[in-house]
């Protein structure tokens, strides 16, 4: 009798150890790749946990992914980011990728495309949040699992969860940076992308916040001029030489980020005025102009909105996909490069275009960016 | 001369009989603005800083004077701004940093940029597509063509010898864009006052049907136009890229509604029939003073676009009254 017991324990023990084997492979996240979606230094998990089980299905599954354009090296990266993290599942049987080329209404449209063709999970990188909901909603309808990312959570709950760098914290971040380096004091020039723009406009907020952080509320530092240049080199180099021309003592460039710092480097030495302290953003071109400049004593620091979030994205999509529970929201972590940190990402081998916060592997990402030598 | 009052059209009348009527109306707005750049930011005025104002406006100058062209006609080119992204992307590409390769290259991409231009022309010339729209699907075209040129990630730079002429001076104080700037007018005033091109164009620009029916060949010289724009544009790039220093996709300036202000604004009518090479130039550099101003006012973004928007529809609409 004992014996019999104990064997019956032995087997439910076995079946237990068994079935508990089989769920922890059953998650092809960990089983084909990384799992990102769960690393705290990547993602933060906020908001409540959201059961899924609803939307679980066996693959192969068909992924849709709106890209809200394609026409700048950041959002080429995205793509390239997530066409290398879903190339790595076997369960994957197509990922279909479109590019919203900045227009809501196309965006709209091609959500309700997405729909037709019957994904079985979609991710979105919103051009605008609002006017997308009621697409949104559609594809809810339909029990179509929605992935927001690369923006701010929509109003209502159309989509399963989304994640997001915080852009308040990315201008705080190099804020923070400048005031240090200014001891609260002096005359700063703002360069911005577009007001109107969320992501321009939050990152300015992080800015005001940085300058009332000081001791004093900031009553030292004074903004001598602000430009929207569009995160472009062209439009920062213009602006900041006319600033130049405008402003006899400027002590500190806070620029948003992408090229529009480079341009604002090149002005400064154009017109012969030594360097002062700048912000960036950790696209190469940036990155490499600051390194060649160090040891000149040029003090820089770029915050990073990571291209690497599509494959979180596409993470979270899986999981929903499996139903396993994921969170209504993931803060993305907006790690900053500095002074001291700067040589593990900047790639001198690498064209301008690479966005240096990358998850890329080596092979891919010399195949696109590396340079003819 | 009796009884003047100083209103508007009294000022107007007096222009129109005065010496001043020959100096196009553009050129008074500019000096208008200079001396308000000077109220506003007398270091902004200094020579040094306004002969930049002229290589800051150089790639706009050059598409601009393209566009004059075409709007001459009575068409208009809204491909400019693809062309110059093509442009820029092809030619950091393609040069790579390699000092030998870029008098090769700036040919070949000037070529292409004609090439594309004349597919203008011919869309709008023998499949009589409209103007408007010939050029638009010409610009997601081309647009399309840089992307998949550079696979989204242009790669190359530029090397010294071409930055120049973006970037450096001539004598240290003569930009190097500038003299760009002057040959390529130059060019273009001979080819549009003194040539029977310029008179043709003019005439197409003025009455279609009169000119063919005086013998113009209107397809030729509309197909030329279009080529021209699309040469010009590219040479646009050719000096932004060179302005820059790498290849990019992420081009900030407006080309397209640039280029078309500054004819606007240089006298050049919507609906053609005529135009000047030194108006655009004047026109572009309007613009480049008009943002120094407003860089030095330090307007906050919403009152600068409307200030933007305001000045320039004025200068359009200053300009309109003055030629009536």
């Amino acid at each position: 009798m004992r014996t019999k017991a104990i064997l019956v324990l032995m087997a439910l023990l076995l079946t237990v150890g068994m079935v508990a084997a089989q769920d922890a492979v059953e998650d092809i996240v960990t089983e084909y790749s990384t799992d990102y979606l769960n690393d705290e230094t990547l993602a933060v998990q906020e908001g409540e946990e959201v059961d899924t089980s609803a939307f679980a299905k066996e693959g192969p599954y068909t992924i849709g992914f709106i890209n809200w354009s394609t026409a700048n090296s950041w959002t080429v990266q995205i793509d390239e980011e997530i066409k290398h993290e879903a190339s790595l599942y076997p369960d994957i049987e197509e990922l279909i990728t479109v590019s919203s080329d900045g227009d809501v209404n196309k965006q709209i449209t091609q959500i309700e495309d997405m729909i037709s063709l019957g994904v079985d999970v979609l991710l979105v990188i919103p051009v605008a949040t609002e006017p997308i909901l009621p697409a949104l909603e559609l594809a809810a309808e339909q029990g179509i699992p929605v992935v927001v990312f690369a923006s701010a959570p929509p109003a209502e709950d159309s989509q399963v969860t989304t994640l997001w760098a915080d852009q308040v914290q990315f201008g705080r971040l190099q804020g923070d940076f400048l005031m240090e380096e200014l001891g609260c004091e002096g005359n700063i020039i703002v360069l911005n992308g577009l007001a109107g723009i969320a992501t321009s406009d939050l990152r300015r907020q992080g800015l005001q916040e940085a300058i009332e952080a000081c001791p004093d509320g900031g009553a030292n530092v004074t903004v001598l001029a602000e430009e929207d240049a569009l995160w472009a080199y062209d439009q920062g180099k213009l602006a900041v030489e006319r600033m130049l021309a405008a402003f006899p003592e400027i002590d500190g460039v806070w620029s948003q980020g992408g090229a529009m710092t480079q341009g604002a480097i090149d002005a400064f030495e154009a017109a012969g005025r030594d360097l002062v302290p700048m912000t960036g953003e950790d696209n190469n071109g940036f990155m490499l102009a600051w390194q060649e400049r160090m040891d000149d004593g040029f003090t820089a620091i770029a915050a990073s909105e990571p291209t690497w979030q599509s494959r979180v994205a596409l993470q979270a999509g899986l999981r929903i996909l499996q139903g396993i529970p994921v969170n209504s929201f993931y803060r993305l972590q907006v790690p900053t490069i500095t002074g001291e940190t700067l040589e593990d990402y900047v790639r001198p081998e690498y064209s301008d275009a690479y966005w240096t916060n990358s998850l890329l592997p080596a092979e891919v990402a010399d195949e696109i960016y590396g340079q003819e030598s | 001369m009796t009884s003047f009052t100083p209103t508007t059209n009294g000022i107007l009348d007096l222009y129109r009989r005065s010496p001043l009527r020959h100096v196009q109306p553009v050129v008074f707005a500019l000096v208008g603005m200079v001396i308000v750049l000077a109220l506003v930011s007398p270091r902004s005025a200094e020579p040094a800083n306004l002969i930049n104002l002229v290589r800051q406006g150089g790639p706009l100058a050059l598409v601009a004077i393209g566009q004059t062209i075409v709007m001459i006609s009575g068409g208009l080119d809204l491909s400019v701004g693809s062309v110059v992204i093509l442009a820029d992307v092809m030619a950091a590409q393609m040069i790579s940093g390699q000092e030998e390769r870029v008098i090769p290259v700036v040919l070949l991409v000037l070529g292409i940029g004609a090439l594309i231009g004349l597919a203008n022309g011919v869309l709008v010339v023998l499949l009589r597509v409209t103007p408007f729209i010939a050029t638009l699907g010409m610009n997601f075209v081309v647009f399309g063509a840089a992307l998949l040129y550079s696979g989204g990630a242009p790669r190359g730079d530029i090397p010294p010898n071409m930055r120049f002429w973006g970037n450096g001076f001539i004598a240290e104080v003569i930009p190097a864009a500038a003299v760009v700037l002057l040959l390529v007018a130059l060019v273009a005033w001979f080819l549009l006052s003194r040539t029977t091109f310029g008179r043709r164009l003019t005439a197409i620009g003025a009455n279609r049907r009169v000119a063919y029916l005086s013998g113009v060949s209107v397809r030729r010289v509309t197909l030329l136009a279009y080529g021209l724009s699309g040469l010009l544009a590219s040479a646009g790039g050719l000096l932004l890229v060179a302005f820059v220093g790498v290849g990019t996709l992420e081009v900030g300036t407006d080309f397209l509604l640039g280029s078309i202000a500054a004819s606007v604004i240089g006298g050049t009518p919507f609906e053609g029939g005529k135009g000047t090479v030194g108006g655009t130039i004047a026109g572009v550099l309007f613009l480049m003073v008009l943002y120094s101003i407003l860089t030095a006012l330090a307007l906050p973004v919403s009152g600068r676009r409307i200030a933007e928007g305001l000045i320039i529809l004025a200068a359009v609409a200053l300009y309109a009254r003055a030629r009536t």
